[in-house]
């Protein structure tokens, strides 16, 4: 009879042992963050806040002179943790070199406005962009424009013989003391960047 | 000689008060990254905060204090491009200020946030330790009445084994 009490006995402490290593288990599941997929998303939406309506004409992305032209910028941190983002907005034409996805080397055409912010995990951040062409030159086979970007700024560009131009948008962050192109992860370095074709109407 | 020993003592005042001038705008870092890397420590106390289970409103309000310090050190950035170090000199400060603000606002919380994960794994660990014993006695329970259900069980059979008999 004893015996069988000792083999009982050992048998539920077996049942008490399992029973704590599965709870404890839960408790660190819980109590531990999990490693998910950390990743910024960027994208661009036209004046109604919607996928359509990027230019002022239906069909075509022809920019009258003087037209005001309203983008949304959408960055959004699912990287886990807080960052600071940094949205440059370039502009370049059909030949300029743009972002190179392989290297993070970042288009390398003038940059008109920088804007920067603090991003809290799964934030969306909403850039409004007003811009238009205030000015068209064309001297020498070549273009310069004078945009009003935001109602701030008007700057003159040389931009090549070509009527098609585009604007370049570049997710930066700060890593390590210095900003770069896209962001580090568990997954290796990514980019993120966007761009926007336009024509002006000479 | 009394004129030239004047203009000896101008002109050595001139370079003290120059010197004590340019000290003073030296006093206050105008390199953008020194106040980035500032930045990115009270980040660092933000992302502690966040993963320690703090993730509502005070959160907002230290990111929208590090934002307006972000845009002070840009406009201070831009203003030393154009070579006004004087105003540059006080948007840093002003940002400076505002980072100093949201550390310690942010060491606020992070010591809140500290003190409710060490309750949370308390409450867990303790929770499963409890669990594993009330396990433990209800598996006794169970057998134990899986002994008794057997017996009553076997005891029946005799019983009708026995009036058969009879």
């Amino acid at each position: 009879m004893r015996k069988t009490n000792n083999y009982l006995r050992a048998e539920f402490l077996t049942v008490l042992l399992v029973s704590l290593i599965i709870y404890t288990a839960i408790a660190y599941i819980v109590t531990t963050p999990r490693l998910e997929e950390e990743y910024f998303q960027m994208y661009i939406l036209g004046m109604n806040k919607t996928a359509d309506k990027y230019y002022p004409h239906e069909n075509n992305n022809t920019i009258p002179l003087n037209t005001n032209v309203t983008w949304y910028i959408i960055v959004e941190n699912y990287i886990r943790k807080s960052s600071i983002a940094l949205i440059k907005f370039k502009l370049g034409n059909s030949t300029t070199k743009v972002v190179n996805n392989s290297s993070f080397e970042p288009a390398d055409i003038p940059v008109i406005q920088e804007i920067t912010k603090v991003l809290l995990p799964e934030e969306k951040w909403v850039i409004k962009i007003t811009w238009k062409i205030a000015k068209i030159e064309k001297i020498n086979e070549l273009y310069y424009l004078t945009l009003d970007f935001n109602g701030t700024e008007k700057t003159i560009y040389e931009l090549g013989s070509k009527e098609s131009f585009r604007f370049v948008i570049e997710l930066w962050t700060y890593s390590n003391g210095k900003f770069i192109l896209g962001w580090d992860s568990k997954q290796g370095r990514k980019v993120a960047w966007l761009q926007m074709w336009f024509k002006i109407q000479s | 000689m009394l004129i030239k020993n004047k203009v000896l003592v101008i002109i050595f005042l001139s370079i003290i008060f120059l010197s004590f001038y340019i000290n003073q705008i030296n006093g206050i870092e105008l390199d953008e990254n020194y106040y980035y890397a500032k930045i990115e420590n009270v980040i660092k106390k933000i992302n502690e905060i966040y993963y320690k289970g703090i993730k509502d409103d005070r959160l907002n309000i230290i990111t929208n204090i590090i934002n307006e310090a972000i845009l002070n050190i840009e406009k201070g950035k831009m203003v030393k491009e154009k070579g006004n170090l004087e105003e540059a000199q006080k948007y840093f400060e002003k940002a400076d200020n505002l980072i100093n603000e949201a550390e310690n606002e942010a060491d606020k919380l992070l010591e809140e946030a500290r003190i409710k994960d060490q309750n949370l794994k308390l409450t867990a660990y303790s929770t499963a330790v409890v669990a594993a014993i009330i396990t433990y006695f209800s598996s006794i329970l169970l057998f134990r009445f899986h002994n008794y259900w057997k017996r009553r069980k076997l005891e029946n059979c005799i019983v009708i084994k026995n009036e058969e008999n009879e």
